[in-house]
């Protein structure tokens, strides 16, 4: 749940999907699911070079799996907060 | 009783950690959060990627400052000896 | 909690502390002291050597920190 919550921070900004397949995918965040499955808007694809039909995509549902990176910004994260919460999960999963 | 082997991560928060992934990717980072899948968020990251091209070995660097890793596609994680 | 009398978990309980071999399926052979183990095969180990499917074909690396090994990765866990 940890990292689910996290990627809910950060909806509306513009993330860089990097996939398992090595397209690389610009957008703003639109929702996330806790598979990490996440919807991107205003794609604007790194490499239209090599992927030609990618270019016309405007927005995409990525299936969380085929995931291998998300690159944000530090500005994005308040890394104190998320640090504490990585502690929080791990006392809470030992029940 | 004894420290479950992710305990070993949560001592490593917001230190520097050394990550070897599938596909002969390494990634070193500082190590802000992690879940029970190994899911991990790292900032001012190093990866390197080692391909062979040709019979050569290639080896590529690429910098983030902050990155999620999937979860699946990690090894290992242990402290760098070295940047 | 992972005490039940079962297979895996006497085994497991068993060689913490002993000094063992840990396969990935990539062909990685780790050696080292076991340091904990979950129910996910999740390992950490200390004093680890690295190598490439046997110990007899060199060493590729050796750690001088403690390892976390992720369980998904793990073929099999043997004592040495």
């Amino acid at each position: 749940m940890l990292l689910f919550s996290f990627f809910k921070t950060l909806v509306d900004h513009e993330v860089k999907v990097e996939l398992k397949n090595g397209i690389e995918l610009t957008g703003t965040l639109k929702s996330v699911d806790q598979f990490l499955n996440l919807k991107l808007d205003n794609i604007s694809s790194n490499n239209n070079e090599k992927y030609p039909h990618l270019s016309s995509v405007r927005n995409m549902f990525i299936r969380g799996s085929t995931v291998r990176y998300v690159h944000l910004k530090k500005s994005m994260v308040d890394t104190n907060l998320l640090q504490d919460a990585t502690r929080r999960e791990l006392m809470s999963e030992r029940k | 009783m004894s420290d479950t082997p992710l305990d070993l991560l949560k001592l490593n928060l917001d230190e520097r950690v050394y990550v070897k992934l599938r596909d002969a990717r390494e990634l070193v980072g500082t190590l802000q959060a992690f879940d029970s899948h190994c899911n991990i968020v790292l900032s001012d990251s190093k990866e390197t990627i080692y391909e062979l091209v040709e019979g050569d070995l290639k080896t590529t660097e690429r910098f983030s400052e902050m990155i999620f890793v999937r979860g699946g596609l990690v090894a290992l994680v242990t402290t760098p000896e070295d940047e | 909690m992972e005490s039940k009398a079962t297979a895996s978990g006497s085994f497991l309980e068993n060689i913490i502390g002993k000094p063992v071999y840990v396969k990935l399926f990539s062909g990685i052979l780790y050696q080292g002291k076991l340091e904990s183990i979950d129910g996910f095969m999740n390992v950490t180990m200390s004093q680890v050597s690295e190598h490439y499917e046997a110990e007899e074909n060199g060493t590729l690396h050796k750690y001088p920190s403690e390892v976390f090994l992720r369980g998904s990765q793990v073929l099999y866990i043997s004592e040495k």
